[in-house]
Formats: structure tokens, C-alpha cells, sequence
């Protein structure tokens, strides 16, 4: 448990585990190895024959060429019963034998170390993983294994799992190494009933929806408010308004039938290309309802069309025939059970395996009202502006939203009409691309900032509150995009990044909303020589700024600030106006943590996993989201040690947790950086204050976990 | 079972006139804002016939631009209004209900010519009654071989239809396939009475390798008979005789037809009525063992072809169009060798396609005396074929050599009349071969022809198989001289016998070097009107013109052609039929498809008018319902 300052601890391997033979041999190999990946790069450009000529890291198990064995079961997690038919699959991790998976048309040439080449001719023709169906009492058994670290996978209908050693439906699963020659008996390999919600979706009077899209999304999280994700979705309801979601992992749900009223101008719609809707002559086959081409119009309501989709309410239920004259009647977007907005759903909690039917929704016609105005840009009215009017509500924003409540596009004065709107409060969004400018700033890294047009996006968000009357004459001014501006600094004595090198940086922000990309997609940057960086392009919303450094460079990101305000765990919350003072400090004096996991009888645990995370607690809200600067986890080595690289000085909490805890399958962040568990560990953590540069060591050691 | 769709009429023939159809009005008039409307009532089938609201009534045609939607009140009425006159189709659909079109007998499915509803300027119609069928549905459940629900199996409803006695199983408009869902059930709903065959097929992409391999006890005591010892938990060394993990049989699952066979010709029917439900149609899956098959593929002269694919069709499948018909399609490696793995059991056809360096066309760099084949291809390659029929068993196979052959070709000229010369424009028109099944079929390539300035063609590299001959376009307008003529196509003969009437059968290794295209500037034409009992137009009617030999009934040839469709004033008009006796009949509502049913033809036969049609005649045969 001593702490050493300032001194260079021996340098351990990455966490990788390391095959039996022995050391040096294992570090020329991976050499070797780094050789044949460069090359075939190489290889394959030249090839450029086809899209089989890519080498895979992640290989497959060469056939006949071992003698070690995996025999084992499939068995329910719950009872214990064998699962008859599962698939299970066999996956050979990362090389570590020399063995190298090679299409059979392809010949590397290596260079090697001591000078000199050699040749290798792909002689591996089947390079797939091995799939394996189990017999009535779940058994299987793969022979003529070579020595490797393999990972199972199992598919079986109505279950999910079957990791080796996987203790929990979504939860994380182990690798197996097997030695030469080895044979293993007991592989258990266990799967857990999927979760379910069933319902039916009727109409007002009981009849039930055919084919409406029941949207289950996922409650969680995010900075202490609640975000609905996107789960798989299934199948529309059928004949009977029937629907069931399954495969759901435990946790909150919310089930709503969305609807989206559209309308469209009369002049946009003549202006379209006319497409195929007339009927051919002679053989007189209307096109068949669910293909409605844009002249399929259903209704013209005045100068405007309420699309055929739209005549089928939306997503869902036919409505009822639009009129001339008088308020529209319309579906409106329901949630379980009859709210309409979702932080009055009932939250549908699912435990692992659990069944919930009845999950029933009725929906409601409503009587609509119009919302029309003008949208004005730097140049007067625009047009061809795309709107969508969103739900404001404690549990949506306009980042959050699932759906749009209706949407529209301005016509050639700038002018809209949404036709049906049900009464409440709502936020009208119009965003304009910018021509040219292209989406993300991932395709933008490394390029100067002379080759990046000015931001051209304009946007606007209006409040708009329907209440019994139409509204009239809403004012919708576009403007441009916001900046987030800033500059890079250096603390430390090492050769800083040449102009050259700075614009290869990867920054960006990242919508804090649980979702990959805001409604704009990346803002994009550019970094100048002087490391003075712009983001463009941006709306308004939180985003977590991250950043990373250079190849070859000894930089890491130690400090984020906007205004003298840390912001390396928290997102930066853009509303109105421009960000003008975000620092982004680099060192090149990291500081690590390494030990070694023990458990209560004092062997090394080789199967944990070492967290460490910030002793500021007002992060951890946001980590379900992101994990920050100052959080970061490391499985422990075959010998139970850990290392924890590249952090910034601060005041930690270090503990080690079952692999378990790490990233379940599908999920972007792990079971430890929940809340409630950072609380629950801060309890036993051991609470670590580490200086620029330290490298600090600390043994750990687990305990059984209730 | 299925409902009769014929509704014959009996006719009287009116004096016949060998003379001139008068051709139609077209003057036309600037068409002035639709002022017709429609309204009417969505009806269940049932006598008592309840409203079906929220049903979408959709009219297209007559002078819409696209089609006009409507939705049912609660008392299933629906109105339409400012339509201009013309020609309509009208429908009423709902999702779970099969579609009910205006002039259909057949549910589901849209009256032959389709416009059935015709509206005159200012008119009203205000009794229009849509009756609907509510849908009938099929649930059931899939397992595995081990009597496990099994989840994203494809489900497919195929309708069975006998053309020419043969079963074909075709998709059903309007139902959607289904994916079982973790429970393994599945659910095909809004269908149709009728005929049906349900059928399961399994894609994952765990399987799509081909290399899942079953457990068996033998692989498991093939691993613990290397060692002595009671397997125990750990591991102990084992010594070399462990089967190797690749060599094991692998097994994939195959699509079942319900009640769980995997030929469609042992496929159960099921006899769906009028809004029933039928649950308990499960199909079991069917583990095959799998196998593998390596082979060469290699030209007439033993050299790799520069470039090629095989396709593999299942000959259990239940047709060439069917929905089991899918084709794998194999591609070669650049040494002209392939590897199909996991093929279940049975019989297939490996159908290859390559293309050679053709040593004579590229040596000399001239290639302008021969005729080119294909569609614009360069002259330096040449189209080879193989196919051979394959069992595959239980045993992997490996060294299959296929070895290519040189296509036919097909040669012939055209004439017109019977006189020597050709008009100058013969050299707009190609000759087009349009497979129609064999080997042509299975790769599915329609050659076409230029013909050059002296009237003959010449394909080359024709693939074995048997095909429709037309030319493009069908009809020639030559200046010749001074007076204009049109020609158009009346025979395609070969050995005397008339493509136009059966296929051209291109055999392997027996060339076509007469086939002789023959136009005629008097094409024969049979034109006449049906009025009704009032002496109105019966423009609602469908006219079909069938020959009166029976013997051309089964061929589904030009002398059975497709049903007309009378114009505002209840005219028809078919032209280019060949010589012959003729029988006509006017039916309220046809599928083409059933004038491939003897069965349809015979019947209305016996309530037809006949007609004697001599070589470049034109009669006109008015018809009056009684």
C-alpha cells in the first residue's frame, strides 16, 4: 500500500493476457504480427479485387490444427433446464500462436526485423467462427481446438446470453484461454428468458389498430432527468391490435403510439416531380394504399394536402375523412395509458424475464387547431424550410423528443400551415443546412481552416402554445448557427504539436441527450495552427466536450474549462449565444495508478475490474451518458495486476468490481458508471489524490458482492 | 372451392359487316373542372351487410391527376366530389379486410381493365355499395427440431393457382409475409378465400457461412475416448485423435412447406373461407445435414473463363417463379474454382454462365462481318454455358468439373408479304428472344438482335432453352415509294412451325439457321360493339376473343388474347389474330390468368358468338346482350 512519487514503476504488459509460452516470445510475435496487419493494408489496396480482401484482428479458429477440447451445456439460468438447439458459437480472440487467419487469394510479403522478407501464402480458407447446435440435453462439444482465448455466444429463441460465466441477462461474459492439448468438461453456458411487454392498440370506440408502430422506449438517466431511448422495434400491430416487444433487457419503459401530422402547401407539391401515380391504361391496378407516391394525396384541405399516410393518422389508425370547413379531428400521440406526454406515462418496470401483458392503448381523436406563420431569414422570408413542432414537457425537450407532434415545409413566401394540431405547449423547430457544408466533423479532422465554409446553418426554436383557437401569424426568425469557441493550451516540456499536427485533433461535442448525433449531426470545427479551434454549425442543447491527443505525442487532455468552469465531466449547456472561452489544457506528465486485485483470501483475483472515478460527486449523474475525463476502467491482467493510464491529477475513488460490471452487450456505458453505484462503491473505495505526473501504486482487493 | 369469377352473358350475334370500323371521335374537348360525384356506403359481405368505417375509398383514373382518398364515417358512408367525367377505379381497403374494387366479383383483387366505373359530366351516383370481406387469418407456431418455439422464421403465405394443370404457388396481394416472434408463433392475416400453401424459411446470419455443425454423442465420445479417465471438472491433456473442428458434417435448417415437408409437392393445402381463423397451422423445421462441394469450372478447351458465376436452383423448389425458386448464386475465384457450402440434401441444377477471350473476334481487330450478339458487347468475349443436374447427399463432393460449352445461334430473316425486297427501314427493328423456361430461364437473359440493311439477323452464343420470338418494335411503317404501308408481325416460322404460337426450343449443339419473320401489311381485325338489352353501350363488360380450337386453349398463346376492354361507346377491337374460327364472349369481370383455365374457356363457349376470320380479313361482329 505504499505510495511512490516520482518514481517509474516497471512497465507492464497492456493488460493483455499473455499466451504460455513465455514473454519474449510472445513480444516478437506481436511484433510479427503488427507487420503482417501493415502489410496487408498494402496488399489489399493493390489486390482491390473485392471486399474479401480485409484481414480481420478478430480471428476465427482455424480448422485442424489442435487437439484441445470445450465440451459443455446450455442450460436456463433460472430452472437449470437444458436448452435444447441452441446455436452456440465459438470465437477465437486475438492471435497469440503465430497461426494468421489469410483469404486464400492473397500473399503477404513481410518484412522482417533483422532485414530480409518472407512470404506467406493465405493457406487458412475458412476463417468463420464455429457453430455448434446442441443436442436435447443441451450438450456440445468443439474438438481439435488449437490453444487460444476463445468467447462463446449462444442464440436460442426467447433467450438472451449465454456468455461463459455470464451472471446476468445484458450482463458482461469471460473468455476462456485453453491451453495446448487442453480439454475443458464443464463449460456452462447459461441463457435468461427474454423480457416482454404485450398490449393491443384500439381505436376510440374499441376497434382494434391495425398495423400501428408501438414505440417501447427505454427510461433512463441522463444528468438526473429522464431520456427515452430508442429500443429494436418490432412489429406493427396485427389484425387484432396485438403488438409485443420482446427481447427487452430489465429496466423502466415507457410505451407510446405515436402519431405526426403533416401537412404540406399546395404550390410544394405541384412544384414536386410528378411521380408514377396515374394508373396504367388497360390493366387499371391502383398502386395499393401503403405505397402513397407524393401525388397520392388523400385529402386537399384548401391549399394544402394532408398526405395519404396522413388520411391513415399518421403512423396508426385511419382518422376520420378531413372537411373544409371547421377544426380537424385528429389521433394524437399517446402514451400507456392514456397520457399525452411522457412524463405522465406510466413507467412499465421489467425485471429480468418478466412478462408484461395488457400494456393496452386506446387512442383519442382530438379535435385540432392551426398553427400558421412565416419563417424570416438574413434575407427575408424562406422557403423550403423544413418545421417541426415538438411537445414541450418537464420529460421532453427538443432534444429528447421521440417524435414530432406535426411537421411541415414553408412554401415560396415562407410561409406554413400545420393543419392539425392537438391543444398544448410545444416548441416550433426550423433548422436549415448550410449548402456544401456536409455532415459531421469527423470527415473534417486534419483539414486546415481555410477549406471550411463559414457555418451557413440557420435555425430557430418559437415557443408555441395551442390552446382553443387557431394561432395565427407566428414569427419564426432564422439565425445562424451558434459557435463554441476556444483554444488548446500545453503544460509541460515536451515538443508540442506542429502547426501541421494540431489540426488532427479529435475534438467534439457530444449532445449530452443519450443520442449519437443532434437533429444538425456533428457541428463541425476547424483548429487553427495557433490552436485556436471553432465549432460551427451548432444548436442549442448540453454537449460533453471531448478531446483527444496526437499519436506519437505524449499529450493528454488533463483540464476542459469554459469561463474558468470545469467542464471535463459536466456538458457545457449552449443556449441562445455563442461560447466563446472553452480551454482545453493538455500535459505531458500524466499521472497512472497500478497494483495488484486481490481477493479476501489473498490470491490474485483475475477476473476484476479496476475503476477509478472522480471524488466530485456532480458528475456522476451524467456519467450514464459519458464517463468524463476522470473516469476510466481496466480489466485486471491473468496475473491479477492492473495498470491505469493517462490521467489528470485529481482526487480519485479506486476500486475493483466483478468483470461483470463492465459494458453489457449493446450498451454504451457500464454498469458501474450508474449512479447509484458510484455512490454504493464510494462507500469502500479507496480514495486516491493523484499529482501531475504521479505514478502512484495501490493494491486492492475484493469482496464478494451481495 | 375458389368462387366463379365468369359471369356470362348471353349474346346475339348482329349482322355481320365486312367493312370498315369507323374510326373513333377524337375531337376532343378542353375538359372543364369535374363536376361528377359519387357517394355510397362501405358494407360488410354479410346479408345484413354492416357499415365499415374508417375504411379508405380510394378512385383513380378518369381525369385525376393521381387518385382521390376518402375515409368512411361511422355509418360507412363516403362521398366524392368534383370529379371530371371519364373512366374510374374505385376501392375500399382497411388493414385485416380484403380490398373490395367496384366491378370485382374476385376480392381483393381489381376488375380486368380495372376502370369499371364510368362517370358522365354533372353526374351523380349516389347508391354506390362496397362490400367488404373481412379478412381471414392464419396463426400457428414454428419449431425447431427440437420442439423449441423458433424466433425469425419468414413465414410465407403462396397462393395456389393451376395454369395448364400445372400448380404454381404465387404471393398473395395485400398479405404481408410474417417473422415469428419469440414464442415462435407467426400471424398472416387480412387473406382472401382460397387455396393457400404456408410456408417457413429460416435465415439467420449465424447460418449464412454454412458451417453450423450438430452435437452428437459420437463427437462427444470421439473426444472422451482419447483419454481413460472419468471426465471430471478441469482439463487434462488430451492426446491427437480428437476429430479435427472442421471435418464434422454441418447441418442446415431447410424450408418447410406446412404440415413440414420440405417438397412442395407434398405441401398440405389450406382451404381458407371468408373471415375465419385458423390457428394451429405449425410447421416444424427440418435439420438437413449439410455438405460441401468443390469444383473447376473450365472452358471447351480446358482454360479458365475469364469471367463467370453459377447459379444453383433447387429442383424441389415449387416453381421457377414460386417463392422457394431462390437461387443461390456462386461466384467463381479468379482461377475459375468455387465452394458451396452447406447444401441441404436434394436435387439441384447448377446452371453456369462465363464468358471467354474469343481468339477469332479479337485476333484480326475487324470484327464488322459478323453480326454482333448481345446487347452492345464488346466483340472480344464470348458467352459460354454449363449445367449439369447435381444430387447432393449426405457426402461432400469435391472436384465437380463443369465444363463449358459454346452457345447456339440462331439465324433468319425477314420478309414482308412474301416479296423478295425489304424496305429500307428494316434496319430500326431487333429481334428479341425472351426465355421462357430451361436453362435461358434460370439465367434470365433476353438477347436482342439488330437486323441489318438486307433483312437477316444473326445471334450468337444462344443459351439452351426455350423462347418467345418478337421483334422490336412489333410494327414497321415503310415509305415505300410513295405509298406508305404498315407492316405488321404475322408468323415466325421455323421448320414450318409458328413461334408466335409455341416457343422456339434452342436445343444444345443444334444451331437455328431458317427461322423466317414474316409481316404482313393486311393484319386481320375483328371490331364490333356490346350493347345492352336498351340498345345502351354495356361499357362495364369485358370482351374475350378466344379460338374456337381447343387444341391452342392450353398454350396461352396470341390465340387466346387477354381480355378487351370496351370503350365509352362499347367498342372493342383486336387486331393481328391469325386465320382461323373464333368464338366471342362478354363477361362482367375476368382475369387474364383464368383464360389459361380450359376449364373457363369451355364455359364461356357455350355462350359465345362465332366468328370465321380468312387471311387479312377485318370483320366487324356487333353483340347485343338479350
Amino acid at each position: 500500500m505504499a505510495t511512490i512519487h516520482g518514481k517509474r514503476c516497471a512497465h507492464l504488459a497492456d493488460g493483455r493476457r499473455r499466451a504460455p509460452e513465455g514473454g519474449v516470445i510472445v513480444m516478437r510475435l506481436r511484433r510479427l504480427a503488427a507487420g503482417i496487419l501493415a502489410t496487408l493494408l498494402v496488399a489489399s489496396l493493390r489486390a482491390s479485387s473485392g471486399p474479401q480482401s480485409t484481414a480481420s484482428s478478430n480471428a476465427g479458429v482455424p480448422p485442424s490444427v489442435g487437439t484441445g477440447a470445450l465440451i459443455g451445456r446450455v442450460v436456463d439460468a433460472d430452472t437449470g433446464g437444458p436448452i435444447a438447439g441452441a446455436l452456440i458459437v465459438l470465437q477465437r480472440a486475438v492471435l497469440a500462436d503465430g497461426v494468421y487467419p489469410l483469404q486464400s487469394d492473397i500473399t503477404v510479403t513481410i518484412a522482417l526485423a533483422g532485414g530480409g522478407t518472407t512470404t506467406l501464402t493465405g493457406s487458412t480458407p475458412n476463417i468463420s467462427p464455429l457453430n455448434m447446435i446442441a443436442d436435447d440435453d443441451g450438450r456440445f462439444a468443439f474438438t481439435g481446438l488449437p490453444p487460444g482465448s476463445f468467447s462463446f455466444s449462444v442464440t436460442a429463441s426467447g433467450y438472451a446470453g449465454g456468455g461463459l460465466r455470464q451472471r446476468r441477462s445484458g450482463g458482461v461474459s469471460q473468455s476462456l484461454d485453453l491451453a495446448d492439448g487442453q480439454r475443458v468438461n464443464d463449460v456452462t453456458l447459461r441463457v435468461w428468458k427474454l423480457a416482454a411487454i404485450n398490449g393491443r392498440v384500439v381505436d376510440e370506440i374499441g376497434e382494434p389498430v391495425v398495423g400501428a408502430l408501438v414505440r417501447v422506449l427505454r427510461r433512463v438517466m441522463v444528468g438526473n432527468q429522464p431520456v427515452l431511448q430508442q429500443v429494436n422495434a418490432g412489429k406493427p400491430t396485427d389484425d387484432r391490435g396485438a403488438y409485443r416487444a420482446s427481447g427487452l433487457v430489465p429496466g423502466d419503459y415507457v410505451v407510446a403510439v405515436p402519431t405526426t401530422q403533416t401537412t404540406l402547401p399546395m404550390a410544394v407539391v405541384d412544384a414536386a416531380p410528378q411521380q408514377s401515380g396515374a394508373p396504367a391504361p388497360g390493366r387499371g391496378l391502383i398502386n395499393p394504399p401503403s405505397a402513397p407516391t407524393l401525388t397520392d394525396v388523400g385529402a386537399q384541405i384548401g391549399d394544402f394536402l394532408l398526405p395519404a399516410s396522413q388520411i391513415r393518422g399518421g403512423r396508426s389508425a385511419v382518422g376520420p375523412a378531413p372537411t373544409e370547413d371547421g377544426p380537424l379531428a385528429a389521433y394524437q400521440t399517446v402514451f400507456y395509458p392514456s397520457a399525452t406526454v411522457s412524463s405522465q406515462a406510466t413507467i412499465v418496470t421489467l425485471g429480468s424475464g418478466e412478462e408484461k401483458s395488457g400494456i393496452d392503448v386506446q387512442l383519442a381523436l382530438v379535435s385540432t387547431r392551426r398553427v400558421s406563420g412565416v419563417v424570416t431569414g438574413p434575407d427575408g422570408p424562406a422557403a423550403n424550410v423544413p418545421l417541426d413542432l415538438l411537445v414541450m414537457d418537464a420529460d421532453q425537450t427538443a432534444d429528447t423528443a421521440p417524435d414530432d407532434v406535426a411537421n411541415t415545409i414553408t412554401d415560396a413566401n415562407g410561409a406554413f400551415t400545420l393543419l392539425a394540431v392537438p391543444s398544448g405547449s410545444y416548441v416550433l423547430r426550423a433548422v436549415t443546412r448550410g449548402g456544401g457544408a456536409g455532415r459531421g466533423g469527423g470527415g473534417m479532422r486534419g483539414a486546415g481552416s481555410a477549406s471550411i465554409a463559414p457555418g451557413s446553418m440557420l435555425w430557430a426554436n418559437v415557443p408555441v402554445s395551442v390552446e382553443d383557437t387557431d394561432v395565427t401569424g407566428v414569427a419564426v426568425a432564422l439565425r445562424p448557427a451558434l459557435h463554441v469557441s476556444g483554444r488548446l493550451e500545453f503544460k509541460g516540456a515536451a515538443a508540442r504539436p506542429t502547426s501541421a499536427q494540431l489540426p488532427g485533433s479529435a475534438i467534439m461535442l457530444q449532445s449530452a441527450a443519450g443520442r449519437s448525433a443532434g437533429p444538425a449531426g456533428q457541428p463541425m470545427f476547424a483548429v487553427n495552427p495557433d490552436g485556436a479551434f471553432t465549432f460551427m454549425g451548432c444548436l442549442p442543447g448540453r454537449y460533453f466536450v471531448r478531446a483527444s491527443g496526437w499519436g506519437g505525442l505524449p499529450w493528454i487532455v488533463t483540464s476542459i474549462t469554459v469561463g474558468g468552469q470545469d467542464i471535463a465531466d459536466i456538458p457545457l449547456t449552449l443556449d441562445a449565444s455563442d461560447v466563446t472561452d472553452v480551454t482545453i489544457t493538455f500535459t505531458d506528465q500524466p499521472a497512472q495508478i497500478a497494483g495488484i486485485v486481490r481477493t479476501s483470501s489473498g490470491s490474485a483475483d483475475t477476473k476484476a475490474l479496476v475503476v477509478i472515478f472522480p471524488r466530485d460527486d456532480r458528475s456522476w449523474p451524467w456519467m450514464t451518458a459519458w464517463r468524463g475525463l476522470h473516469a476510466t476502467s481496466a480489466h485486471v491482467t491473468a496475473a491479477g495486476t492492473f495498470t491505469l493510464t493517462s490521467l489528470p491529477a485529481g482526487d480519485y475513488y479506486l476500486a475493483a468490481v466483478p468483470e461483470e460490471f463492465g459494458t453489457p452487450q449493446g450498451q454504451p456505458t457500464a454498469d458501474w458508471q450508474d449512479p447509484k453505484m458510484l455512490r454504493a462503491l464510494a462507500t469502500t473505495a479507496t480514495r486516491v489524490r493523484l499529482a501531475e505526473g504521479e505514478h502512484h501504486s495501490q493494491d486492492l482487493q475484493t469482496s464478494p458482492i451481495r | 372451392m375458389r368462387p366463379l369469377i365468369v359471369i356470362g352473358v348471353v349474346l346475339v350475334a348482329m349482322p355481320l359487316l365486312a367493312q370498315q370500323v369507323p374510326t373513333r371521335d377524337s375531337g376532343a374537348v378542353t375538359a372543364p373542372k369535374g363536376t361528377a360525384a359519387i357517394a355510397g356506403t362501405v358494407l360488410t359481405e354479410a346479408s345484413d351487410g354492416q357499415p365499415v368505417r374508417r375504411a379508405t375509398v380510394t378512385i383513380a383514373g378518369g381525369g385525376l391527376r393521381g387518385q382521390r382518398t376518402t375515409v368512411t364515417n361511422d355509418r360507412g358512408q363516403f362521398v366524392l366530389t368534383s370529379l371530371p367525367a371519364g373512366h374510374y377505379t374505385l376501392v375500399a381497403s382497411k388493414a385485416g379486410w380484403v380490398s373490395a374494387y367496384y366491378g370485382s366479383k374476385h376480392p381483393g383483387h381489381p376488375a380486368y381493365g380495372g376502370q369499371s366505373l364510368t362517370l358522365e359530366a354533372g353526374q351523380h351516383i349516389a347508391d354506390i355499395s362496397l362490400h367488404m370481406l373481412h379478412g381471414s387469418a392464419i396463426t400457428g407456431v414454428v419449431l425447431d427440431p427440437f420442439a423449441r418455439p423458433a424466433q425469425n422464421v419468414r413465414v410465407d403465405l403462396l397462393a395456389i393457382h393451376v395454369t395448364n394443370g400445372q400448380r404454381q404457388l404465387l404471393p398473395v396481394s395485400g398479405v404481408a409475409n410474417d417473422t415469428t416472434d419469440d414464442r415462435g408463433t407467426y400471424r398472416l392475416y387480412g387473406v382472401p378465400p382460397g387455396r393457400y400453401m404456408v410456408a417457413a424459411s429460416f435465415n439467420d446470419v449465424n447460418w449464412a457461412a454454412g458451417n453450423v455443425h450438430r452435437f452428437t454423442p459420437d463427437v462427444l465420445h470421439a473426444a472422451l475416448g482419447a483419454t481413460a479417465g472419468v471426465p471430471n471438472a478441469g482439463s487434462s491433456d488430451v492426446g491427437g485423435t480428437n476429430p479435427p473442428a472442421g471435418s464434422q458434417p454441418t447441418v442446415n435448417y431447410v424450408p418447410v412447406y406446412y404440415p413440414g415437408t420440405v417438397e412442395a409437392a407434398d405441401a398440405v393445402e389450406i382451404v381458407v373461407g371468408a373471415s375465419e381463423e385458423r390457428a394451429g397451422i405449425d410447421l416444424p423445421l427440418q435439420l438437413a445435414s449439410a455438405v460441401q462441394i468443390d469444383g473447376v469450372l473450365t472452358t471447351p478447351d480446358g482454360q479458365r473463363p475469364m469471367a463467370g458465376q453459377i447459379k444453383l436452383v433447387s429442383r424441389g423448389a415449387a416453381t421457377t417463379d414460386g417463392f422457394l425458386a431462390a437461387t443461390n448464386v456462386v461466384r467463381l475465384t479468379p482461377a475459375g474454382a468455387f465452394t458451396i457450402n452447406g447444401l441441404a440434401p436434394g436435387h439441384y441444377t447448377f446452371a453456369a454462365r462465363a464468358t471467354e477471350r474469343s481468339e477469332t473476334l479479337s485476333g484480326n481487330g475487324s470484327p464488322g462481318t459478323t453480326p454482333n450478339a448481345g446487347r452492345g458487347a464488346g466483340p472480344l468475349t464470348k458467352p459460354l454455358w454449363a449445367m449439369e443436374d447435381v444430387v447432393v447427399t449426405g457426402q461432400a463432393q469435391s472436384g465437380v468439373q463443369l465444363v463449358l460449352q459454346e452457345g447456339m445461334t440462331v439465324a433468319g430473316r425477314l420478309s414482308f408479304g412474301g416479296v423478295a425486297s425489304v424496305p429500307a427501314e428494316v434496319a430500326r427493328l431487333r429481334v428479341v428472344l425472351s426465355p421462357v423456361s430451361g436453362f435461358a430461364a434460370i439465367i434470365a437473359e433476353s438477347p436482342t438482335v439488330q437486323v441489318d440493311a438486307t433483312g437477316t439477323f444473326k445471334f450468337e452464343g444462344v443459351l439452351p432453352g426455350r423462347y418467345r420470338v418478337t421483334t422490336e418494335p412489333a410494327a414497321l411503317t415503310a415509305s415505300d415509294g410513295l405509298a406508305s404501308k404498315s407492316w405488321t408481325l404475322r408468323s415466325i416460322l421455323v421448320a414450318g412451325h409458328d413461334t408466335l404460337d409455341a416457343p422456339l426450343d434452342v436445343r444444345p449443339a443444334e444451331n437455328v439457321s431458317d427461322l423466317v419473320v414474316d409481316f404482313t401489311d393486311r393484319p386481320t381485325e375483328i371490331a364490333g360493339s356490346l350493347l345492352d338489352a336498351n340498345g345502351k353501350p354495356a361499357s362495364e363488360f369485358r370482351i374475350v376473343v378466344f379460338s374456337a380450337d381447343r387444341t391452342f386453349w392450353a398454350l396461352g398463346g396470341r390465340r387466346v388474347p387477354p381480355p378487351l376492354v370496351l370503350d365509352h361507346d362499347g367498342r372493342f377491337r383486336v387486331t393481328g389474330l391469325p386465320p382461323g374460327d373464333y368464338l366471342i364472349a362478354a363477361v362482367t369481370d375476368i382475369d387474364p390468368s383464368d383464360l389459361r383455365d380450359p376449364a373457363v374457356l369451355e364455359e364461356m363457349a357455350a355462350a359465345s358468338v362465332r366468328v370465321t376470320l380468312a387471311e387479312g380479313e377485318k370483320k366487324v361482329q356487333d353483340l347485343r346482350i338479350r
